[in-house]
């Protein structure tokens, strides 16, 4: 009996562990050890130290991903998951029509995020983009111009497609929301507390948690946004819009510069690990007490 | 004190209604411009469409091969999800149930690929596809979705297996029934909630993938649905019409799938991101 349940545990394992191996593990690994390596794929790999990383951190197109990918996360800590929360704050009064806007806010969500980017190109079009149109509709034509083409425009254009669509923020606080006694504000509002109040002294203490977890989803997505540049702009113009994720297809497919993309992808893990351990770290100090 | 109150109604509003605008707008605006001409679109982006012009969506359906490419997504999507909650529930009722040494550890580490950005490993699973002689089959595709849907999925069973009462399985261990029965008569149907939720969170994300579908495969009849996008931007970029046309047919199906299945859709997205 002992020795069959043994058997069964193994097999039960068995192809999970296999599947993590096999897209996990033996990536992680062939990619940290080619990222020390000069390798094209075709000849073996060569191992030349740090010299990557080296070149990495000299290369300008890296500096502009860089700054990017760190003004992206910025810009989801103070901008996307504060509209999120907003948007929970404001559903949880149950306004007519709420269901419906908590519905249609995940719409974007669900939808592949290829369709959503070149949703907006169609948005950002010089000739027949909705932008413009409205624009020139409201009598504001001369701030038309070709958004993504335009050096000026193209970062905060490409930002637009992802920064204000915080359903996933917004459906996590929610519940969390809902899970609160609704006494605790009923006794507020017995007390004179405005609605304002209420949200600020009752209701953003006790969602310090979610928000945490809120702001870890926000900032791995940044660090994963990969098809709202690549479909739009493609890095540019120049490399204005670059991430590291882009810049390390285009050595992949353009050039066949494994070791050095392998060592831009060391770089993006590492710090999606690190942005995760600093978020842990804040909110779970900040509720301990 | 009235007055204050109004005023957060009118905030309120004002802020569901920016959300409809951002969220349902642009989608209406795709929608209705798949029905005009190019020449209509090109003149006025705002105006309704003179008469329900289909020529758009006929040519996208021949030129992108949308049939061929629908039943590619449905074969990946489909069997990943079926693969990764099969997969995983195994595994996590033994993670949850049986006590053996490393388990903590074995545990941790296949949750851990919950922190690697799937795209900094672009070319090291592609090698590995590569080598296992998968690259530009489905199977190749099945096996790398499988394994992103890992994290959510074992954390979701995990825990749905740890809510159920050690009791049922001990009677079903007295009525003679071995582990294997156990799991597959007493304890999986009890977790089929949980997965529901795993297999909508799998299912959603294998199909709108789009870079490993664009870099594991080449030949036609295995590039899924997203992959018509690019395809559309390359070399279509004259036709709007056709552009259209084909970015709706991409959006309807997981638009559907989640007007159908609203509610459950958004419990699964909850349930993931807090737990996962």
């Amino acid at each position: 009996m002992q020795k069959t349940k043994k058997i069964w545990v193994f097999l039960f394992l068995l192809p999970a562990v296999i599947v993590f191996v096999l897209v996990y593990l033996g990536p992680m690994v062939l990619g940290a050890v080619s990222s020390f390596t000069k390798w094209n794929g075709m000849t073996p790999m060569k191992f030349i130290g740090l010299r990557n990383y080296v070149r990495i951190f000299q290369d300008p197109v890296f500096h502009a991903a860089l700054r990017h990918t760190l003004v992206w996360a910025l810009l989801a800590i103070v901008i996307h998951v504060p509209f999120g929360v907003l948007t929970a704050l404001v559903l949880k009064r149950k306004r007519k029509g709420w269901r419906f806007v908590r519905a249609a806010f995940m719409v974007p969500n669900v939808i592949s995020r290829a369709a959503i980017s070149l949703m907006f190109v169609f948005i950002y079009k010089v000739d027949v983009g909705l932008l413009n149109t409205f624009l020139r509709f409201i009598g504001l034509e001369q701030y038309c111009r070709n958004w993504l083409a335009d050096a000026d425009t193209a970062f905060l254009s490409v930002t637009n497609i992802w920064l204000w669509y915080a359903a996933l923020i917004m459906l996590i606080t929610l519940s969390e929301i809902f899970s609160i006694s609704s006494e605790i504000e009923e006794s507020a509002k017995v007390d004179g507390a405005s609605p304002l109040q209420i949200d600020f002294y009752i209701y953003l203490p006790l969602l310090k948690r979610i928000i945490g977890t809120g702001a870890i989803i926000a900032i791995t997505s940044v660090f994963k946004e990969f098809e709202s540049i690549y479909m739009t702009t493609n890095g540019g113009p120049g490399s204005s819009t670059m991430t590291i994720s882009v810049m390390m297809l285009d050595k992949i497919v353009q050039s066949n510069q494994y070791g050095y993309a392998n060592a831009l992808g060391m770089l993006l893990l590492l710090m999606g690990v690190f942005a995760m351990a600093v978020c842990n770290r804040i909110f779970s100090m900040s509720t301990s007490d | 004190m009235k007055k204050r109150w109004k005023w957060i109604a009118l905030f309120d509003y004002a802020v569901m209604v920016f959300i409809i605008l951002i969220s349902v707008a642009p989608l209406l605006w795709i929608l209705i411009s798949s029905f005009k001409t190019n020449k209509q679109i090109l003149s006025s982006a705002f105006s309704l469409p003179d008469s329900l012009y289909l020529e758009g969506y006929a040519i996208a359906i021949e030129k992108a091969n949308i049939p061929m490419r629908f039943l590619t997504s449905v074969i990946v999507a489909g069997s990943s999800t079926v693969l990764a909650v099969l997969i995983y529930s195994l595994a996590a009722y033994v993670l949850a149930r049986v006590e053996f040494r490393g388990r903590n550890l074995l545990f941790f580490l296949l949750l851990s690929s919950m922190l690697i950005p799937s795209n900094a490993m672009v070319q090291p699973i592609y090698f590995v596809i590569r080598s296992l002689g998968l690259y530009d089959t489905k199977a190749g595709l099945i096996l790398v979705y499988t394994g992103f849907a890992m994290a959510m999925t074992l954390a979701l069973m995990r825990s749905a297996f740890l809510g159920i009462p050690r009791e049922l399985e001990e009677a079903a261990y007295l009525d003679g029934a071995g582990f294997f029965r156990a799991f597959f008569q007493i304890m999986l149907p009890v977790a089929k909630p949980a997965m529901a939720s795993s297999a909508i969170l799998a299912f959603i994300n294998s199909w709108n993938e789009f870079l490993f579908a664009m870099m594991l495969t080449s030949s036609e009849s295995n590039r899924t649905m997203p992959l018509m996008i690019k395809y559309f931007t390359s070399s279509f970029s004259f036709n709007y019409t056709s552009m259209f046309a084909a970015l709706v047919l991409c959006i309807v199906p997981t638009l559907v799938l989640y007007v159908i299945l609203q509610e459950r859709v958004a419990e699964s997205m909850i349930a993931g991101s807090v737990k996962g």
